[in-house]
């Protein structure tokens, strides 16, 4: 640490400055007017002088050495003053102080916080409020002219008497009147007999001056020659002189401009100096130092030595039986404790320390062993000082300090403004060792029970910390936010902002929310107080969306801001306010180009599927290029990068507002804020309309106010409640009226009614919505708002009626689409497509006028394949007639169907595209998208199980079975038709029909019927061999004749589009059969039909094989068995159904049928080889060998009995596509009974495969193996 | 103060001062937590500055009792990083050292642990209601 000079140090000269010799001033009336004719008070006139920086005079006091005393000071006091100081008065004072103090910096108050790097960078002195010497000076003062200290004590009185007195001796005499001096002196604290110095002062301008020599005889005779002056003053005439520099430091009621009359000369001015110089040095000095060295003698005749200290603690000793006194005992002037304090501070104030620190710590083991505490303290703090002013043993000083410190506040509230004192030295003297974080606690301890002075203890404790090294920046403001709230204890507004602003250099941006709170908040709040509203409302809005804090805080602070908002009389404006809070990732923009939409719900359709949608429908997109560039060939390369939006067609906006607080917000009047710009006319004013467009944005971002000029576009305002945490999609418009330019600034509010907050949306934050599809990606976000406005085209609107929300599966319903443009613009040209068209189809317009479902039953007039598809171009895209125009709000209808094909939640999209009549429009066609959902409900679910029947060529048994999975539904099932020409549908029991009409819910039935394939079987005209379509049906309905055309539109329609979805492979099979179930319901309002097709297609038999066969003969042989055998001759019918050759091996097998349960592939190989056998070696060796093993077998088998096939009955052929083949067969039966002869099998292998078979048609084989069917035979013997 | 119980309000400061986890509870019979968080936040805040004068002596991690603001102490504690610090709030008097240390030693594994979650970036606030749940545990396990 470096090394200081105490003396140049704050402390070193306050305790120059304060402790010195005081001077008691007695003088009479007229002393004081003579002086007052300079606007001086006596004490005034001769304080200039009292200083003494360099007085060089020779002090010896108790050691044998003189020294030099260089800086010396008297402290000049009129008796009346020399007093304990009233408390009220001083607190009032310094209350005084601070008032006075705060009103001046009004001007600061206003301004930002300081950066803390500043704060950081500037100099103590510049930044520390200058009051604060000013304060602590006087808070020390307030314990001046205590009894347990000597400094205070006067050293001398000054008895002035003026020349014109009468009778100057007596008034002399009368001046020392012991009822009026200061009570130190009657009570016996100090010594009365007290040096005294007898003044005549001479007004020079009244009076000669031989009266005053002769009075100044006088006085010398009566009271000493040498204690005797005479001092002359205002022996100047006019009064013109001018001295003012000399007092300006000692005169604080006077205004320093003011011209003062003086008329002192210059030669008074010497004498005055003289005079005082005279006084210290040749009599205050000496007579301190002849008491020094007095009591000194005393002291240590008394005490020092080993024998004193003995008789001294033995005596102390005894003292201590006495009662004890709570104020300590008294020390009256001529107790020797008295006389070592004097010496003590006589001696400090000669800048005798070593002295001073010797007599001092002799004292305090004194005083300590009295137990008097005060004067223990007092003593303490001298010792300390002392210390301090020898700078040596800098632990001793603070120890010392500490101790008088901590002893003070022990005798409790009388020692509580020597605390203070005591504590302002303590600090003083560790910042002048740099120890600024011991003094910020020292200051901390200081700060008492008096609120304000507290205040400015803690707001010095704080700069400690700021000025310690490393700067301790938190504790800083935190010491200025306590010092704050105890100046607002106070009513000191002004200073609670002050210290609170400069907290906020601190805590600016802090992630301590409720440090951050706390401050903001009550810094707005006060100044809200000041009036001074905006700084208050910029404080406040950082508080305001305060989610974590308690909900009554949250109330406290909306009520305060909203009080302060009304206090202000006028609607604030708030760019960012942060309640609600907005999302503006949120924000979704949805526009109408070319593209528009019939309802919200369209917009919500993802832009993908409306482009596969409109794919072939729009021009554009038949090249490989997007309609972007299309625009561009029309448009002029301007529009290019902005969105095209149609004048008079509203820009719909959705944004999210949340309220982070507890309570409920209400904000009423969101609107957006926009700017519109005119179309400028060059050509290449692409450049221009961005510059006036950044211009514009920079005004209204700033004010928040642009003006919404109706006649360019409208705006929705919309009012939103905000329950508490609760998050809320507002949707806003702007509609365009003008063409040009128009762009999407920000969204403002109002809050409470009272508050309007803005917010722009600042363009890298906004993240458009899908409905601009890939063209998003590629360009930049900045342009997201910014729309081109173009003339007003005609817009189609769409509806659909009769549209359900619900229905079954299987419902078909006829709904009609109606277009209307409300325009007098034509549109033409239009086309039409719809998604999904399993579920919806697009009708005829003769279906306008049918009813259904009457239309579709079967009439013998109505053919159904004369239908054709001339309005259609593809299988998908629709167009209406050449000559449809739509204009001037005329509405028309179209037709569509719609069949719930699967249940679920289905939705439904429809493109309309169409063509402007007008040329000349910048946009060319437009697309209108709508967009419906529609919940499908289960009904009958049906499933088919075919059946090949075994005595029948080419015909199935096919079982239904139908199931109401509807939850209350009842169907009433109608009839049942297979698909196609070539089947045949008959009912199994013709009779059979429902219990009731109705399948109720949760119902299940079977039906059984007949399936025939009628395909040619030779090869015949197919033509010919067609069933008649009747047979296609079967009525399922008792008592109803009626049946419905399935091919006819729109069924065949949905039926393909059924067809396609539920194929299994891509391979069709010639043998799978199509069902269409018909059932029907009513509905209970209204007794309204509702019409229900179920498909089932691509339903097929289990087996793959393509040949059918049956065995024909008879079946009772009756033959006599006298014969060995009885040959029974057998037909079997093959048919191929399949396309290809196929080429057939039948192998009879003589084992028992039941071997073929042991799998087919073992079997047929064993057989092939055992039939061989047999062919062979013939009927002989039956008997002999083969009963062995053939008689175990038939066992198992109570029926068979053995027979063999002859060898007739294997044959290898082929058979051509779809024909049949009877081929002989043969056996021989040895014994009667009855026989299965299904003991053969058919290898069969398609011999000629056609090209499809290569296609890797895997279900299929191409060969395989087929086990014989059961046929009886029964032989008899023939009696 | 009247009824037995103490306050505790425990708080992670990461390495720009910001807090990354704030913990109050209270033993008291009430269970009336101090409704001027404010307070306990700035008495937090200000003895960071005396946890940076610790640490510039001092290499222990655990830095005993490090600030006084009238009837609340401050016990600190810092991370092997030192950006990372932990500070109890509390107005027991005479708290139990060891305690306070296996306490902090406790949260400062809890904490670690918590770190190694890839998903957290470092410094910022912990919103994780596990690890508040047995912040709490420990707090109740070791203080009185």
């Amino acid at each position: 640490m470096m090394m200081m000079d105490p003396a140049n140090s704050t402390l070193g000269r306050m305790l120059l400055d304060e402790i010195t010799p005081v001077v008691m001033v007695l003088r009479t009336h007229l002393v004081e007017e003579s002086s007052q004719k300079n606007q001086l008070s006596f004490i005034q006139l001769l304080s200039p002088f009292c200083n003494f920086n360099n007085i060089d005079v020779p002090v010896r006091t108790a050691s044998d050495q003189p020294y030099r005393l260089k800086k010396f000071k008297l402290r000049l006091l009129y008796a009346s003053d020399i007093r304990q100081p009233n408390i009220e008065v001083a607190k009032e004072r310094l209350n005084q102080v601070i008032t006075d103090t705060g009103e001046e910096d009004l001007s600061n108050l206003c301004s930002e916080p300081l950066q803390i790097e500043i704060v950081l960078n500037s100099s103590q002195n510049e930044f520390l409020p200058s009051w604060f010497q000013y304060f602590n000076k006087e808070l020390v003062r307030t314990v001046s002219f205590s009894e347990h200290e000597a400094f205070d004590h006067p050293v001398t009185c000054l008895l002035a008497v003026s020349s014109w007195d009468e009778d100057p001796i007596n008034k002399f005499v009368d001046l020392f009147n012991t009822n009026q001096l200061p009570s130190l002196l009657n009570d016996g604290a100090m010594d009365p007999k007290i040096l005294k110095h007898f003044v005549l002062v001479h007004d020079g301008e009244e009076v000669p001056i031989e009266r005053a020599t002769k009075t100044l005889a006088e006085m010398r005779s009566t009271f000493g020659a040498n204690c005797c002056h005479l001092l002359c003053i205002n022996s100047s005439k006019d009064g013109s002189e001018e001295h003012e520099n000399l007092w300006a430091a000692y005169k604080t009621d006077i205004s320093h401009g003011q011209q003062l009359r003086c008329f002192l000369s210059s030669d008074d001015l010497d004498e005055l100096k003289k005079f005082v110089q005279d006084l210290s040095s040749k009599h205050i000095i000496p007579h301190m130092e002849q008491t020094i060295r007095l009591l000194n003698q005393q002291v240590s005749a008394t005490r020092k030595g080993f024998r004193n200290q003995i008789k001294n603690l033995w005596w102390r000793k005894g003292k201590d039986d006495g009662p004890e006194n709570s104020a300590g005992p008294t020390y009256t002037f001529s107790s020797i404790e008295s006389q070592i304090r004097v010496l003590g501070d006589y001696a400090f104030m000669l800048h005798d320390y070593e002295l001073a620190l010797s007599n001092y710590r002799l004292l305090s083991t004194d005083y300590k062993l009295d137990k008097a505490w005060k004067h223990y303290a007092g003593v303490q703090e001298m010792m300390g000082l002392t210390y301090f002013m020898l700078d040596q043993s800098r632990k001793d000083g603070e120890y010392c300090m500490e101790n008088a410190f901590t002893t003070y506040l022990k005798i409790g509230s009388s020692g509580q403004r020597n605390v203070t004192r005591c504590g302002l030295w303590w600090v003083e003297m560790l910042k002048a060792r740099d120890q600024y974080k011991e003094a910020a606690s020292v200051y901390f301890r200081i700060s008492g029970e008096e609120p304000l002075h507290s205040a400015v203890m803690l707001e010095q404790a704080s700069y400690c910390y700021l000025f310690s090294t490393p700067p301790m920046l938190r504790k800083y403001g935190f010491h200025l936010v306590l010092s704050g709230d105890l100046y607002k204890k106070c009513d000191q507004i002004k200073h609670a902002i002050r210290t609170y602003k400069g907290a906020l250099s601190v805590f600016k941006g802090t992630t301590w929310r409720h440090i951050r709170d706390h401050v903001h908040f009550h810094i707005g709040k006060w100044y809200g107080f000041l009036g001074i509203f905006d700084v208050a409302i910029k404080n406040m809005l950082e508080v305001l969306a305060c989610g974590h804090q308690s909900k009554t805080t949250q109330e406290l602070f909306l009520k305060d801001f909203l009080q302060i908002i009304q206090q202000t009389g006028r609607t604030y404006e708030v760019p960012k306010l942060q309640l609600p809070v907005i999302n503006i990732p949120s924000v979704k923009v949805v526009y109408e180009d070319h593209r528009t939409y019939a309802s919200q719900a369209a917009i919500h359709v993802k832009e993908s599927l409306w482009r596969s949608l409109e794919e072939d429908m729009i021009p554009t997109l038949s090249s490989k290029s997007n309609w972007l560039e299309l625009q561009s060939k029309i448009l002029p390369k301007k529009f290019k990068e902005s969105n095209i939006c149609v004048a008079g067609e509203a820009i719909g906006i959705s944004i999210e507002f949340k309220n982070p607080l507890q309570i409920p917000v209400s904000v009423s009047g969101v609107s957006l804020i926009c700017e519109h710009s005119p179309v400028v006319s060059e050509p290449n004013a692409n450049n221009s309309i961005g510059d006036q467009n950044g211009e514009t944005s920079n005004k209204s971002a700033t004010s928040g106010n642009s003006t919404s000029d109706t006649s360019l576009f409208t705006l929705s305002e919309a009012d939103v409640a905000l329950a508490e945490g609760e998050t809320v999609l507002v949707q806003l418009t702007v509609t365009p009226i003008a063409e040009g330019t128009l762009k999407i600034v920000g969204i403002r509010w109002k809050l409470s009614g009272s508050l309007a907050g803005f917010c722009t949306f600042d363009s890298d934050l906004v993240r458009k919505k899908v409905v601009k599809g890939n063209r998003k990606a590629k360009r930049s976000t900045i342009d997201n708002l910014k729309f081109l406005v173009i003339k007003s085209l005609p817009k189609l609107e769409g509806f659909i009626h009769h549209l359900p929300e619900t229905v079954y599966v299987g419902d078909l319903r006829y709904i009609a689409l109606e277009l209307k443009n409300p325009s007098k613009s034509p549109v033409k040209k239009l086309k039409m497509k719809v998604s999904p068209p399993r579920f919806l189809q697009i009708g005829h317009k003769e279906d306008l006028e049918v009813q259904f479902p009457a239309c579709l039953e079967r009439t013998s007039t109505r053919q159904s394949s004369l239908r054709s598809k001339t309005d259609k171009v593809s299988d998908d895209i629709f167009l209406f007639p050449e000559d449809t125009t739509i204009a001037d709000g005329a509405p028309i209808s179209w037709p569509l169907w719609l069949r719930a094909a699967a249940p679920g939640k289905i939705s439904l999209h429809l493109s309309v595209y169409y063509e402007m009549g007008d040329i000349s429009s910048v946009m060319t066609y437009r697309t209108l998208r709508l967009h419906f959902n529609i919940e499908v409900l289960p009904s009958l679910d049906v499933s088919f199980q075919i059946n090949p029947r075994p005595s029948r060529l080419r015909e199935f048994l096919v079982r239904m079975d139908v199931v109401n999975r509807s939850s209350s539904k009842g169907f009433q099932v109608h009839q049942l038709s297979s698909v196609g020409n070539e089947w045949e549908i008959s009912l199994l029991e013709p009779t059979k029909v429902l219990p009731s009409d109705f399948l109720l819910a949760g119902q299940a039935i079977s039906w059984f019927l007949k399936l025939k394939n009628c395909r040619s079987v030779t090869d015949q005209d197919s033509v010919s061999s067609l069933c008649p379509p009747e047979k296609a049906y079967v009525n399922l309905l008792r008592g109803s004749e009626m049946l419905f055309d399935l091919h006819s539109s729109p069924l065949s329609e949905f039926h393909h589009y059924e067809r396609v979805h539920q194929r299994i492979s891509e391979k069709e099979h010639e043998d799978t059969v199509d069902f269409i179930l018909v059932s029907r319901s009513q509905s209970e309002e209204n007794k309204c039909e509702f019409f229900f097709s179920h498909h089932i297609c691509h339903s097929r038999q289990g087996t793959s094989s393509p040949i059918w066969w049956i065995m024909d003969g008879s079946r009772t042989v009756k033959h006599d068995f006298k014969e060995p055998f009885c040959v029974i001759t057998l037909r079997m019918i093959v048919h191929n159904s399949s396309d290809d050759v196929v080429s057939v091996h039948c192998n009879p097998s003589d084992s028992a049928v039941n071997i073929s349960s042991s799998g087919n592939v073992s079997a047929a190989s064993g057989n092939e080889i055992g039939w061989h056998d047999f062919s062979l070696s013939n009927d002989i060796k039956i008997t002999s060998d083969a009963p062995g093993p053939r008689v175990v077998k038939p066992m198992s088998s109570d029926t068979v009995l053995p027979f063999i096939w002859s060898a007739s009955s294997s044959t290898h052929f082929t058979l051509e596509p779809l024909s049949s083949r009877e081929t002989p067969m043969e056996i021989c039966v040895f014994s009667p009974g009855t026989f299965d002869l299904s003991n053969y099998s058919l290898n069969w292998s398609i011999s000629s495969p056609s090209d499809k078979w290569d296609n890797g048609d895997e279900s299929r084989a191409s060969s395989g193996t087929c086990q014989g069917h059961p046929f009886y035979t029964t032989v008899l013997q023939q009696d | 103060m009247s009824n037995s119980g103490y306050n505790y309000f425990f708080v992670i400061v990461g390495k720009s001062d910001n807090p990354l986890f704030e913990l109050e509870h209270s033993t008291k019979s009430g269970n009336q937590l101090m409704d001027n968080k404010y307070l306990s936040q700035f008495i937090a805040h200000a003895s960071l500055d005396l946890v940076d004068e610790h640490l510039s002596t001092s290499n222990l991690m655990y830095l005993k009792n490090v600030d006084k603001f009238n009837d609340n102490f401050v016990q600190a504690f810092v991370g092997a990083s030192t950006l990372v610090r932990f500070l109890l709030l509390h107005d027991v008097n005479k708290i139990d050292e060891n305690a306070v240390k296996q306490f902090f030693f406790d949260i400062y594994e809890l904490y670690c642990k918590f770190e190694l979650n890839p998903l957290y970036e470092h410094h910022t606030p912990i919103k994780s209601a596990v690890f508040e749940k047995k912040a709490l545990a420990l707090l109740k396990k070791h203080l009185p």
